[in-house]
């Protein structure tokens, strides 16, 4: 654990490849962040806490819709860096596989206008550091009828999948890598992304959940915020942790986030943490 | 400011060597003129290229009520885009806020003008001056040129006297006269401290240092540090407020070339200010001879007025017009009779003439130094006091009054002989008036 | 009025190289990207960081580093009497926002931003002598917190001289002396002084000592920021389940 202007030790190592989070200094290492050190082989780096998102080849994102601007939409992901989504990169309507023209270009607010909340991919980075998104596959699009949360960027690791169906629940989550974390009812036949393939009079005739759908949804919520306040890694199997505790202990939804039971989370965790290290 | 990289490198890879793009060693500074405004209330500063210019204007009037006793010095800094493309208009810009918060550091909050001296009325009158100080060209150093001039005008600086009448009014209250230069010799201010900064640029991280950066060493610098010193040697205050890291040892080493610097400065500046007064008390001299003036093209005739009694009148010095319709015979060089002086009647000490612009005066004075040394033909039309001029070449008729006895004049009509047995004359005259 | 007593105590009970007491909390606001408070005697500051992010407006934004913004506010409960005027937008406070800003601008590796823009937002509760820097030493703190990248850290304190003696870190009484007064930022590892002003005339060998002791004071704040961060971030270490080799 280092704090700022710490020296790193590299005593042990004869070469070392410089990682985020450090500086050389008269041919010191020294860190730059306050954090735990984590050495990969030769690779020295320093990851703190906490840290404003920043965006990686291949992470999955949620993100808003906040401006229309020619030939891209761009959003806001919370990330450090510029982010957009290119009309090439989106599937259009249709299925259509053809260049973009310039009717498309003035047909862009039919599939995502301000404000959409929509989940997409992260494509490339630019030369200049901005980020560019694809929602090239049906799971990705635009986002209604659902739970949007916002957690620490931090406590959702990269995983294998990021959509997955919580079936005991009924729900579908999206673990946004921007800490953005999307909750819905799932849909038979269909993912919980309204793509932008499908035609925009499918996605309004969605049905509006039914009560004990939202309550599923509700408590899913609660047990992200309930992970997120006490700095836990959010992961689908966290959550079903914690709705299990919750179910045995007959707590409702509405108390998840109550004193007493967020003191029982944590007893729950450190006995699970002392049995696993024993 | 903006330059190229190039333009950075190349700046950083000389001073490794110790040379500067204006050809100067890092510790030369450059060549420092001050100019003083004979009226007493400016001082122009050039450092190379950049010139600041500080005005200062004196206002009387009610205090603060939580301090009746004390003048006050409002500082303005005006950092126009006259000056740079840096500068936005407004009066806002961090760089001149900064200004105005270091000389009001340096100059009020540290006492070095005495307020209390300011005072004329304890609770109901006192002199505010306004320190106006606008930056005619940026070309680097602005701190030092800035707070030279400000300096420099304080020390040339001449608060009008005043005078306290308390008998006339019925009302109790003491009706305060503020007397024209003519009357009383304004009075230099009381200062304590005499503040002059330097300014040093650092370089890469903090190796190179140089003395009174250009606006182009300024862009390439990573840090500034400005120490400002005072007379006695003692440090005023320091500014590093940006800018790369030092080690503190280097503060030291910088805290004492600053000190050469500021007493060097400090001397030139006092050999600047002796010259001014000298020229002052001359246009001085001038000024208690003065004759009163003609007022009117077609009038002729002078105001004669017996030199016991004043009036008080203002009146403006024209440049007497040839008549030409007159049809007299003039000689040209007659009407330029109304020499002398400068405008303001001498006032009873009755009556107080409302201060006027000293701007109206030094044109005044100017005007008619001017018109002494080069006009007209026949300079030994001198104006003795509270006499009409005349020349020995008098037309008839022009004149409507008695001959003024030019006895004391002799000669010919050599203009620079004139001059000076003029001013002999005037100065005996002045004697005269002062007994 | 006397401030240092023949027996050498000043006017709290403290000795002349004596800091008055700190405290801090890191991350008190978890909406922003860093937070944190400090504490130094009475002198109360409030730091919070957003950034770095987009530039909201092109023009100020720099294609190859970070630029650094800093907003500053005083309560009006902070000085003795209730503030007649704002507590911010008046010169004085521009200043102080402004050299915050610089010291921050100075110590982030603004670098490795380009186009980007970071907020420092500081807000005094309480002050009590000593508040830029105080103001400093939060916004570091703050900075820290945000995972913001650092050359060093950054530690501030101010040294009055009174009664032919310094004084370590002034407080509000001995501000009214109007004695010297000096203020030091130093990155305290590499030793380098970030900002220096010193106010008020002073000969060169006492500002040596002074200088001195700001440089003692500013090492002594700096080791206490950083147990104070190191202790925060095994905290939160621990509850997150992470190892600490």
């Amino acid at each position: 654990m280092v704090c700022v202007g710490d020296r790193i030790d590299t005593d042990m190592q004869e070469g070392f490849l410089r990682g985020h989070g450090t500086q050389v200094l008269d041919g010191q290492l020294v860190a730059t962040e306050c954090g735990l050190v984590e050495r990969v082989n030769k690779l020295v780096s320093v990851r703190p806490l906490r840290q404003r998102y920043s965006a990686a080849l291949g992470d999955i994102v949620i993100g808003r819709v906040t401006e229309v601007a020619g030939k891209r939409w761009r959003l806001d992901i919370g990330a450090r860096q510029e982010v957009s989504l290119q009309l090439s990169s989106v599937d259009l309507p249709g299925g259509a596989q053809r260049r973009r023209t310039a009717e498309d270009e003035i047909k862009m607010r039919t599939i995502f206008k301000e404000g959409d909340l929509l989940s997409a991919e992260v494509q490339s980075l630019h030369a200049d550091g901005s980020i560019a998104l694809h929602t090239r596959s049906a799971k990705y699009g635009k986002l209604t009828g659902g739970d949007l949360l916002y957690v620490p960027a931090a406590l959702v690791k990269r995983q294998k999948h990021h959509f997955t169906n919580l079936t005991t629940m009924g729900i579908t989550m999206i673990l946004g890598c921007n800490g953005m974390v999307w909750l819905a009812p799932t849909h038979e036949g269909s993912s919980a992304a309204a793509s932008s393939t499908s035609a925009p009079e499918q996605t309004a005739a969605k049905a509006p959940a039914s009560a004990a759908e939202r309550e599923a949804v509700s408590k899913a919520a609660n047990a992200v915020r309930l992970l997120a306040s006490l700095s836990m890694n959010i992961s689908p199997a966290s959550l079903l942790n914690v709705c299990k505790v919750c179910a045995e202990r007959g707590v409702q939804a509405k108390d998840m986030l109550t004193a007493s039971f967020i003191g029982a989370m944590l007893e729950e965790e450190s006995q699970q943490r002392l049995q696993t290290s024993l | 400011m903006h330059i190229s990289q190039n333009d950075r490198l190349f700046i950083l890879k000389a001073l490794k060597e110790d040379i500067r793009i204006d050809g100067r060693n890092p510790f030369d500074s450059r060549k420092v003129t001050v100019t003083l405004g004979l009226h007493n209330a400016s001082a122009t500063v050039s450092m190379g290229s950049t010139r600041v210019t500080t005005t200062i204007v004196p206002v009387l009037d009610a205090p603060f009520p939580d301090r009746p006793n004390e003048g006050t010095l409002r500082f303005n800094a005006e950092y126009s885009p006259m000056a740079s493309s840096e500068f936005e208009g407004g009066r806002h810009s961090e760089a001149g806020m900064e200004m105005i918060r270091l000389l009001e550091q340096v100059l009020r909050n540290s006492r070095a003008v005495d307020r209390e001296a300011l005072c004329v009325l304890a609770g109901q009158k006192v002199w505010h001056l306004d320190v106006n100080v606008t930056v005619l060209d940026h070309a680097g150093n602005l701190t030092d040129a800035c707070l030279l001039s400000a300096v420099a005008a304080l020390m040339v600086f001449r608060r009008p006297e005043v005078e306290i009448n308390t008998s006339n009014s019925g009302s109790g209250v003491a009706r305060t006269l503020v007397l024209s230069p003519a009357v009383r010799e304004p009075l230099p201010l009381s200062l304590h401290q005499l503040p002059l900064s330097t300014t040093f640029a650092l370089f890469g991280a903090g190796e190179s240092i140089v003395i009174d950066p250009t606006s182009r060493e300024e862009a390439a610098a990573s840090g500034v540090v400005t120490i400002i010193v005072n007379t006695n040697s003692d440090i005023c205050a320091i500014r590093k407020a940006s800018g790369v890291g030092i080690p503190l040892a280097q503060v030291q080493r910088l805290m004492h070339l600053a000190s050469n610097r500021a007493s060097e400065m400090m001397q030139d500046l006092k050999e600047v200010l002796q010259q001014h007064e000298a020229s002052r008390v001359s246009s001085r001299v001038r000024r208690h001879a003065s004759a009163p003036q003609q007022l009117g093209a077609t009038s002729r005739s002078v105001n004669m007025l017996p030199p016991n009694d004043i009036s008080a009148t203002v009146q403006p010095y024209q440049l007497q017009e040839q008549d030409s319709g007159s049809g007299e015979e003039t000689s040209s060089g007659e009407d330029d009779m109304s020499v002398g002086n400068p405008v303001r009647m001498i006032a009873s000490s009755a009556e107080g003439v409302p201060i006027s612009s000293h701007a109206q005066e030094a044109q005044y004075q100017e005007a008619a130094l001017q018109h002494i040394l080069t006009g007209g033909r026949s300079q030994r039309k001198a104006a003795p006091v509270d006499r009409p001029v005349a020349s020995k070449k008098t037309a008839i008729g022009l004149q409507k009054e008695p001959q003024i006895d030019l006895d004391f004049l002799e000669g010919d009509t050599d203009p620079e002989k004139d001059v000076l047995d003029m001013r002999k004359a005037l100065q005996t005259k002045n004697k005269q008036w002062q007994a | 009025m006397e401030f240092v007593t023949p027996e050498g105590l000043r006017r709290d009970g403290r000795r002349p190289k004596e800091l008055r007491q700190l405290k801090c909390e890191v991350g008190v606001f978890p909406h922003a990207d860093g937070s944190a408070t400090f504490n130094i005697g009475n002198t109360q500051v409030i730091a919070t960081v957003f950034g770095p992010r987009v530039a909201d407006s092109r023009g100020e934004s720099s294609t190859d580093r970070a630029i650094v913004k800093c907003a500053y506010s005083e309560s009006h409960f902070a000085a003795g009497s209730r503030r007649q005027r704002k507590g911010r937008g008046d010169r004085r406070t521009a200043e102080l926002a402004s050299t915050v800003r610089k010291a921050l601008e100075e110590t982030i590796l603004v670098e490795l931003f380009p186009k980007a823009q970071i907020d420092l937002g500081i807000q005094v509760l309480q002050a009590d002598g000593s508040v830029l820097a105080a103001c400093i030493n939060a916004a570091m703190l703050a900075v820290a917190d945000a995972g913001i990248p650092m050359r060093d850290m950054i530690a501030a304190t101010t040294v009055g001289y009174l009664e032919s003696t310094p004084l370590l870190d002034i407080n509000h009484t001995e501000r009214t002396g109007n004695g010297p007064e000096l203020l030091l930022a130093l990155h305290v590892n590499q030793d380098k002084a970030i900002i220096i002003t010193e106010e008020g005339a002073v000969n060169p060998e006492t500002l040596e000592g002074m200088a001195e002791l700001a440089e003692q004071g500013c090492k002594a704040v700096g080791k206490f920021l950083r147990q104070s961060l190191l202790e925060h971030i095994q905290r939160h270490a621990t509850v997150r389940g992470l190892t600490v080799k």
